[in-house]
């Protein structure tokens, strides 16, 4: 390599570089110059990719020959509220066919939305001698199978999480498959399968791994045999029980309690399924610790999650149902003034009248009480331009910010208006706003204020809102910043798509599905921005068989290196230059 | 909100630059950023048409579109805007474009919901509708993976004997989690917790599986007919592209042809205990109850229906020491 005679020696540069972490910082140092390019690129040890249709395998292992940790994300985001038709896309398998000959030193592989076999999983366990870490988040395809040969294979294994996945469950006998002389585990999350597994391998790997930090179980594991586990790891740093549910008696309640207060380290409490009210006390000696509990499955009536909440001083973050109600986010308000993140689910999404007094007062005064929030996810029925205005001064520093209002286009029900001057005090106070999630009856109005503002905003969801182009147009035209946008059941259509597509190779991706744009909008934009796949997703057959001017179902757009992808089901299409591409 | 746009030439740019603070669209020449030119554009875009203001008249051809699910294309005439509707309140009807989430009968918030998306034809209750559902698809928005712990965890009059079910059947049967989007218990009968109830559907021949919304359907009738809609269509794509021939219903498809076995084809499903039983001789009810997966298998291997099937993972389960 040509070498400049004032310029460091490779390794000198290679070593500073070591320290520098974030993509940004290696994007822009690899800009430097030829060399600097260079020695970046054979140092650079993870690699992101947030749509996994950005680019092939091929390239990323190209550019970077020595990485050590790959994460990717597949299907669009509302693929989470079954948008997405199966069998879409998000197949991982190339990319771990690719890794697995170029990468033998690969340590970790975090996945979120997408779909990978029980073959692959094998594939992996076989390929990397030093794998550590595997991270499935909302992913699909595999069975407790595939789990087994990571189980039996991967003797460096240090963390398998497999966060909300949807796991075909053959055998709860895949635990076992862990070596006897295995014990390297430090995070264990298998919350999301639904059958049992065999407790007693669960009991021994737990007791012969010293460095577990994190264990979360799913639901199938009953509450008296939860204090046992505990036991044999008092080192625990986050908890996820099972079911909390059992027969009240004594000496269980006595075992867990003790069990519990041997946890001198536990941070984290999540699971309660199934919640017995009198076994909660039973974590009362640990509540003052505690920074992150989520009780979103946990069907508690308000005082006594009063009771607990008021007891966790230290609280971080809270996800909770709305059994919690005004009330008890006023004594949250009170108690835990280091609150970041709150998070309150809906028991009942779909009746029609509110079965608890959880309204927008809750939220009001737990931005009063807590100077630290800064993430909200709320479910409400009722919203006030006042309460949004009001939290809105109180909350600058606010960065994500998703409300919904569980009726679409309910207005402030207090003056009847939308709630666009709401939405819009959000935006122009909390400066720094990267995630919006919109509703309640909202004109084109809001959109001019997001415009306008949320300058930092990188992700934003629409639906059942707005009333014309304009409203699309003053998104995309005006912040700066958007990489993800999806939108659902809004009456945009061609114009500001077609005259905003510059700005769509800019983001991530759009989403828009059940609004107004036309195939032959789709097809323009696909044959005049080469760097954009659009995808039109339509269920009712080819497009092209209805006029150009029908709107289709679903549109998903995004930026890619690699061209149009050819593991479409039948009901996707790419719009493309070469017509001849397009049914493939 | 003002922002006409003087003169029809050239595009509105993406990005930076273009919006000023009082929302105005101006328009930039060629050399700021091309993105499309009048001259480009399709007979989508008429020049005119870039004026986006207030009253602004669509004018591109609607057409007739013949669209299977809803109200669709036709009806489209201005976008509105909010000058159309001084107060949102006082209007009177809640139109056909208004969302279909809440019963006809709803309460006061229905006299908001004006008409301000009239211009979306394609509004969710067109899209519900079709579906024979009354809720919408995906809202609110809550992931299935924390709609099954709801539901299966239901405030319900019946919550206590429910749970204790539950409870008892934890030692035969899989405690209730994610699995295949099961919903224990009907809970529809309440008209209280209605929650999407997907189940995947393969068929043999196909390798891409589906999902269907059995809770979309009241009867054996309209579920055999969504799916015989669904694969036909995968079937009809999927010869056309590869030309080869293949051993399935490419040709339209009576409502019954599934259910009464004449396609060639049985409908089949998975039930809780892992047992396959043949779709249609049990109450919809319980077969809602039980179901876990739908598989369209040939009618060759249906004979008798025999516990063990081709299924790429087996079909029995190992129980757990």
């Amino acid at each position: 390599m040509p070498r400049m005679g004032y310029s460091f020696p490779e390794e000198v540069l290679e070593h500073v570089f070591s320290f520098i972490q974030s993509d940004e910082d290696r994007n822009a140092i690899s800009e430097v110059c030829r060399s600097w390019h260079d020695i970046e690129r054979w140092s650079r040890r993870r690699v992101f990719v947030g749509n996994c249709y950005a680019i092939s395998p091929t390239m990323v292992i190209r550019r970077f020959p020595e990485v050590r940790s790959v994460k990717l994300k597949g299907k669009p985001h509302f693929a989470d509220f079954n948008l997405v038709p199966e069998g879409w896309g998000g197949y991982v398998a190339p990319w771990i066919s690719a890794m697995a000959s170029a990468y033998p030193w690969l340590e970790e592989i975090r996945l979120k939305r997408m779909v990978i076999t029980d073959e692959s999983l094998e594939l992996i366990s076989k390929s990397f001698k030093n794998f550590k870490v595997l991270v499935l988040s909302s992913c699909e395809g595999f069975s407790t199978d595939g789990l087994a040969a990571i189980a039996a294979n991967c003797r460096n294994l240090r963390e398998l999480d497999l966060g909300e996945s949807e796991v075909e469950d053959l055998s709860g006998h895949w635990l076992s498959r862990f070596p006897d002389n295995y014990t390297s585990m430090v995070s264990l999350n298998i919350a999301c399968l639904g059958w049992e597994v065999s407790f007693s391998a669960l009991e021994r790997l737990v007791g012969r791994c010293p460095n577990l930090r994190t264990l979360r179980l799913n639901r199938a594991v009953p509450l008296d045999k939860l204090a046992n586990l505990l036991c044999r790891a008092p080192q625990l740093v986050e908890l996820g029980t099972g079911a909390y549910s059992s027969e009240l008696r004594p000496d269980v309640f006595s075992n867990l309690s003790g069990a519990f207060s041997g946890c001198k380290e536990l941070k984290s409490l999540s699971g309660f399924w199934d919640v017995v009210p009198g076994y909660l006390p039973a974590v009362y000696p640990i509540c003052s610790k505690l920074k992150s509990l989520n009780l979103s499955y946990a069907t508690i009536q308000s005082p006594e999650l009063i009771k607990l909440v008021s007891q966790c001083q230290n609280l971080q973050r809270l996800w909770v149902l709305d059994y919690i109600e005004d009330a008890g986010l006023d004594a949250l308000a009170a108690s835990c003034k280091d609150l970041r993140e709150l998070r309150v689910f809906p028991s009942d999404p779909f009746g029609q009248e509110p079965n608890v007094p959880l309204t927008e007062q809750g939220l009001v005064s737990v931005s009063e009480g807590c100077p630290k929030l800064q993430s909200v996810l709320y479910f409400c029925r009722q919203m006030s331009n006042a309460a949004l205005m009001t939290i809105a001064r109180n909350r600058p520093n606010m960065t994500r910010f998703r409300l919904c209002i569980i009726e679409p286009h309910t207005p402030d029900y207090l003056t009847l208006q939308p709630l666009d001057v709401g939405f819009g005090a959000i935006v122009e106070h909390c400066k720094d706003l990267r995630r919006l999630s919109l509703s309640g009856l909202l004109t084109d109005r809001v959109f001019e204020y997001i415009g306008t503002h949320a300058k930092k905003l990188e992700m934003l969801s629409v639906a059942f809102a707005g009333e014309s182009d304009l409203g699309l147009h003053h998104i995309l035209s005006g912040c700066d910043n958007l990489r993800k946008l999806e939108i659902r059941d809004c009456p945009f259509g061609d114009k500001a798509l077609l005259a905003n597509a510059a700005k769509l190779e800019t983001m991530r991706s759009l989403w828009m599905s059940s609004c107004s744009v036309s195939f032959g909008a789709c097809k323009l934009l696909g044959q005049k921005m080469p760097g954009l796949n659009v995808e039109v997703i339509d269920e009712r057959g080819p497009p092209d068989l209805r006029p150009e001017s029908c709107p289709i179902d679903k549109l998903y757009v995004y930026r890619t290196v690699s061209g149009p992808r050819f593991d479409m089901p039948g009901f996707v299409w790419t719009m493309a230059e070469n017509p001849a591409l397009r049914l493939s | 909100m003002q922002g006409v746009v003087g003169g029809g030439a050239g595009a509105v740019s993406g990005g930076g630059g273009s919006s000023t603070s009082d929302a105005s669209m101006s328009t930039v020449s060629k050399e700021d950023n091309p993105v499309l030119s009048s001259e480009d554009s399709s007979s989508c875009l008429d020049e005119s048409e870039l004026e986006l203001g207030l009253g602004l008249s669509l004018g591109v051809g609607v057409g007739a579109c013949k669209a299977q699910q809803g109200p669709r294309g036709g009806q489209y005439a201005r976008i509105l805007t909010a000058k159309d509707f001084p107060y949102v309140g006082s209007s009177t009807s809640a139109s056909v474009s208004s969302s279909s989430s809440s019963s006809s009968s709803s309460s006061s918030s229905s006299l908001s919901r004006a008409n301000v998306t009239a211009g979306t034809k394609r509004s969710a209750d067109s899209v519900a509708a079709a579906n024979g559902a009354s809720q919408v698809v995906g809202w609110p928005p809550i992931r299935a993976y924390r709609m099954n712990s709801l539901v299966n965890q239901a405030k319900l009059p019946a919550t206590e004997v429910f749970n204790s079910l539950i409870v008892k059947s934890r030692n035969s049967n899989p405690a209730v989690g994610k699995g295949t989007s099961n919903a224990c218990v009907n809970a529809n009968e309440k008209g209280q917790l209605r929650s999407s109830l997907f189940v995947k559907v393969n068929m043999d021949g196909i390798p891409i599986g589906r999902k269907v919304d059995l809770s979309s359907h009241r009867c054996y009738e309209t579920l055999a007919q969504k799916l015989e809609d669904m694969f036909a269509t995968s079937s009809t794509i999927m010869n056309s592209i590869r030309g080869e021939e293949h051993d399935m219903m490419v040709d339209a498809i009576t409502p019954s042809k599934l259910l009464d076995g004449s396609s060639g084809f049985v409908l089949t499903y998975e039930d809780k205990e892992g047992d396959w039983m043949l779709v249609g001789d049990v109450p919809w009810g319980m077969f809602i109850n039980s179901v876990r997966r739908l598989r369209i298998m040939r009618a060759s291997e249906a004979n008798g229906l025999a516990p063990r099937l081709e299924e790429s993972n087996g079909g029995q389960r190992n129980k757990p020491i």
